[in-house]
C-alpha cells in the first residue's frame, strides 16, 4: 500500500518537473501575482503631490524657507504653480494631492523679530479625501516648527513617540500574505488539480490503476501527498517573497502555520478530488472547480474582512472552508491565536478532507 | 482456471453477452473471437473484475470476481485496448510505478528483456512507436508475475511485423506455462496461436472448440482456387464459359466445375477475372475430377492451389456474415 503511494508521488512529480508549463504555472505564476499585488501596494502607500503658490510679489526668504523644508518631508513631492487657478485646476485634475497658497501679505524680516500679526497659510485638498487630512497635519507640525524658529520661543512642551506594549501595528501586507496563501492553497486544489483525475479516465489511466490491486483511495492519497509537496514548496516560496520583498512581518510560530497550511492543501486537494471524480470530463471538472472556487475566493476574507460583507450572509460565509483556513493562518500569523485556538476550524478543514477522500473513492470509476 | 456460468451483461436494453458459459484450463491460450460488438471485450472486463455482471457466475483461480475483485487482480495481468500512459514517464518508470501497485512482481529488467524495450528503457513513452506501446503494454500485463494474463485485441493496428513479434512473445508467455485469454477479430490469429476458440456475436457464444475441430464440423473441406486458361474469361454474370460464348449444344465450363465431384459451389470474386473459387467437401474427389476434365477437355488451368478452410468460413457458416462487415 505505502509503496503504491509512494510510486504515485513519485510518477506525478516527474510528470510535473518535465511540464514546463506546470512549473510555469506553479511557482512563475504565484511569483508574478506576488510582484504585481506588492506594486499595487507600494503605490498605495501615502504620498502627496505638493503645489505651492506664492501669491507674494517678491520671493521672500520665508517662502523658499518653507518651499525647502516641505521638500524634505519624503512624502511630499513639491513643486511651485505660478497662480492658484493653475494650482487649483492640477488638483482638479488629481495631477496635485494638496495646494499650498502662501499669503500675499508682510513678511517678519528675519528670524527672531516680530511680524505685524498672523498671516494665513491656506491648504486645499479634494473634498472627501481621508489621506488628505493627513497631509494637512503634516504642513500645520511644519508651520508650527518655523514660526517657533522665527520667533525664538522655545517649544514648551513636545511629542516623543515611542514603541511599547508588545506588538507593533499590523499592516495591509501583513494582513494580505496569509490571504494570499490560503487562497493559493485553495486554488491549487479546486482550480489548479480538478482536471487531474477526469483526464486520467479520459485517458483509460485509471482503467490501468484499477486493473491492479491497488485501492482507489492509495491512489488519491498518492496523488493529495504530491500536490500537498508541490504546495508547500509554492507557500514556501510566497512566504519567502512576501517577508523580505514586500515586508510582511509574520509574528506567530512558523511551526503551527506550517501545520495548518499543510492541513489547508490536504483539505482543499481532496474536495478537488472529489470534484474531479464526480465529474465525466476534465472539462466539467474545471468548470464546476471554478465555479466553486471563485466566489469563494472573494467571500472569504482573503483580500478584505468579511465583515464588509452584508451581515444576513455573514453566518453562511463565516462555514466556507477558505474563511477557516484564512481565519486560522491569520490568527496564528498575526499572533493572537494558536492551534488550540481554532480547533473549530482545523476540525472543520479535518472533516472536508475525510468527506472528499471518502467521495472520491467511492466515486472512483474508469468509465 | 477460469469458470464462466451463464455470464449476462446487460447495457440498457441490449444485451450485451447473453447467457455465455466456458471454461478455460491452466496453461491454455483461450481465444474470444468476433466482430466489433460481440461482447468479447465486455466479457473479458468482467473476468477482469473491472466490470461487474448483471447474472451469471464468474471463478478466476478459484476466486468470484464479484465477491473478491481485489483477489483476482493479484493473480491475473492485464493488457487494455486502446489505454492510455503516463505520457511523461520513461519505459521504466512506467513499470516501476505499476510494479508498485501490485504486492509482488517480476524485476523490471527482466520484463524489459522479455518485450525488447530493453533499450528503450529511458524513452519517454510518448515517444514510443505504436508496436512498442503495445509491447509495453503487454509488459505491464506481466510485471506481477501472473497467472492468469487476459490480452484484448493485442495486435490490432500493428504492421505485420510487429504482429508476427507479438505472436512469438505470445507464444513464449504460454511456454511459462501461464494461462492466455485474449479477444481478437482476426481469424488468422486465432488459428496461429489459440489452443480453443470461443466464436461470440451479438452477445451469443456460437461455438466453442479447438480451431481445427471447429472448421472440421461448420465448414469442413477445402477451397480450389484456379486461374482458368488463356483464351478463357469469366463473364460479367459471374461464371466462366469459352471464350466467343457458349458453342451451341455444348455445356458451358461452370456447369461441368459444379458437377465435379464433392463440389458445394463456384464463386467468381472479380466478375471477368481469370479467377474461379470452388467450395469442395473433398478436395481430393474434386482435384481428380478436375485432372479428368482438363485432359478431356485439353485445357491448361494457369494455377490451382487448395486452402483449407478457415476459422473466417466456420464464422461465415455460423452467421451468415462475413466476420469484417
Amino acid at each position: 500500500m505505502m509503496k503504491g503511494v509512494w510510486a504515485v508521488v513519485r510518477m506525478s512529480f516527474l510528470t510535473y518537473f518535465r511540464d514546463r508549463s506546470s512549473v510555469f504555472w506553479g511557482i512563475l505564476f504565484p511569483l508574478l501575482l506576488m510582484g504585481l499585488i506588492g506594486t499595487v501596494f507600494g503605490e498605495a502607500s501615502v504620498q502627496f503631490d505638493v503645489a505651492v503658490v506664492r501669491q507674494a510679489e517678491e520671493a521672500g526668504w520665508f517662502s523658499d524657507w518653507f518651499v525647502e523644508t516641505l521638500d524634505q518631508i519624503e512624502v511630499f513631492t513639491v513643486w511651485e504653480e505660478a497662480s492658484l487657478d493653475e494650482a487649483l485646476a492640477a488638483l482638479a485634475e488629481q495631477r496635485a494631492s494638496l495646494v499650498v497658497a502662501l499669503p500675499a501679505g508682510a513678511w517678519p524680516d528675519r528670524p527672531g523679530t516680530a511680524g505685524s500679526g498672523p498671516q494665513t497659510i491656506t491648504v486645499y485638498h479634494r473634498p472627501g479625501s481621508q489621506v488628505a487630512d493627513l497631509g494637512v497635519s503634516i504642513i500645520r507640525d511644519v508651520v508650527t516648527r518655523l514660526e517657533q524658529g522665527i520667533s525664538g520661543r522655545p517649544a514648551l512642551m513636545t511629542v516623543e513617540v515611542q514603541e511599547a506594549g508588545g506588538s507593533p501595528g499590523f499592516d495591509m501586507f501583513d494582513y494580505l500574505l496569509p490571504g494570499i496563501i490560503a487562497m493559493t492553497l485553495m486554488q491549487t486544489g479546486l482550480m489548479g488539480v480538478t482536471w487531474v483525475v477526469a483526464n486520467y479516465r479520459e485517458q483509460k489511466l485509471l482503467k490501468r490503476v484499477l486493473a491492479t490491486p491497488f485501492p482507489p483511495g492509495g491512489f488519491l492519497v498518492g496523488l493529495i501527498g504530491r500536490f500537498t509537496a508541490r504546495n508547500l514548496m509554492e507557500v514556501t516560496i510566497i512566504f519567502l517573497v512576501g517577508t523580505y520583498v514586500f515586508g510582511a512581518q509574520t509574528r506567530g510560530d512558523l511551526v503551527q502555520y506550517f501545520l495548518i497550511c499543510l492541513l489547508g492543501s490536504v483539505a482543499f486537494l481532496a474536495m478537488g478530488m472529489a470534484i474531479s471524480t464526480l465529474s465525466p470530463t476534465a472539462e466539467a471538472a474545471n468548470n464546476l472547480g471554478n465555479v466553486i472556487g471563485f466566489p469563494m475566493m472573494f467571500l472569504s476574507g482573503v483580500f478584505w474582512p468579511r465583515e464588509m460583507m452584508p451581515e444576513a450572509l455573514r453566518p453562511v460565509l463565516d462555514q466556507l472552508p477558505l474563511a477557516h483556513l484564512v481565519d486560522a493562518l491569520r490568527g496564528v500569523a498575526e499572533g493572537t491565536g494558536t492551534l488550540v485556538d481554532y480547533a473549530g476550524e482545523l476540525t472543520a478543514l479535518l472533516l472536508w478532507t475525510v468527506v472528499g477522500i471518502g467521495v472520491a473513492a467511492w466515486r472512483f470509476r474508469w468509465e | 482456471m477460469v469458470r464462466v456460468e451463464s455470464l449476462v451483461k446487460r447495457y440498457g436494453r441490449v444485451l450485451a453477452v447473453d447467457h455465455v458459459s466456458f471454461t478455460v484450463d491452466e496453461g491454455e491460450v483461450f481465444g474470444l473471437l468476433g466482430p466489433n460488438g460481440a461482447g468479447k471485450t465486455t466479457t473479458l472486463e468482467i473476468l477482469e473484475g473491472l466490470r461487474r455482471p448483471d447474472g451469471g457466475r464468474v471463478e478466476v483461480a478459484g476466486h468470484s470476481v464479484v465477491d473478491d475483485p481485489r483477489a483476482v487482480r493479484t493473480v491475473i495481468g492485464v493488457q487494455l485496448q486502446e489505454a492510455g500512459f503516463f505520457d511523461l514517464l520513461t519505459v521504466r518508470e512506467t513499470l516501476e510505478t505499476f510494479a508498485a501497485f501490485h504486492r509482488k512482481g517480476l524485476p523490471v529488467d527482466q520484463v524489459l528483456e522479455r518485450v525488447g524495450l530493453r533499450d528503450r528503457h529511458r524513452v519517454l513513452v510518448r515517444n514510443l512507436s505504436g508496436g512498442q506501446k503495445q509491447r509495453l503494454s503487454i509488459a505491464l500485463a506481466l510485471i506481477n508475475d501472473p497467472r492468469i494474463v487476459f490480452l484484448d485485441e493485442p495486435t490490432t493496428g500493428l504492421d505485420p511485423q510487429a504482429r508476427r513479434n507479438l505472436w512469438e512473445m505470445i507464444r513464449q508467455i504460454r511456454r511459462e506455462g501461464r494461462t492466455l485469454i485474449l479477444t481478437t477479430h482476426s481469424m488468422e490469429e486465432a488459428e496461429a496461436l489459440c489452443d480453443r476458440v470461443a466464436i461470440m456475436d451479438r452477445g451469443r457464444l456460437l461455438a466453442l472448440d479447438r480451431p481445427d475441430r471447429l472448421v472440421a464440423e461448420h465448414a469442413p473441406g477445402a477451397w480450389i482456387i484456379l486461374e482458368l486458361p488463356y483464351g478463357l474469361a469469366t463473364p460479367a454474370a459471374g461464371l466462366p464459359v469459352p471464350n466467343g460464348g457458349p458453342e451451341p449444344g455444348a455445356e458451358p465450363l461452370s456447369d461441368r466445375l459444379r458437377r465435379l465431384p464433392a463440389v458445394e459451389a463456384v464463386s467468381v470474386p472479380e466478375p471477368g477475372g481469370p479467377t474461379v473459387l470452388l467450395r469442395t467437401r473433398d478436395a481430393t474427389a474434386t482435384l481428380r475430377g478436375l485432372s479428368e476434365l482438363q485432359a478431356a477437355e485439353g485445357l491448361a488451368f494457369r494455377s490451382l492451389r487448395v486452402e483449407q478452410a478457415s476459422l473466417e468460413d466456420v464464422f461465415l457458416q455460423l452467421t451468415g456474415r462475413e466476420l469484417r462487415e
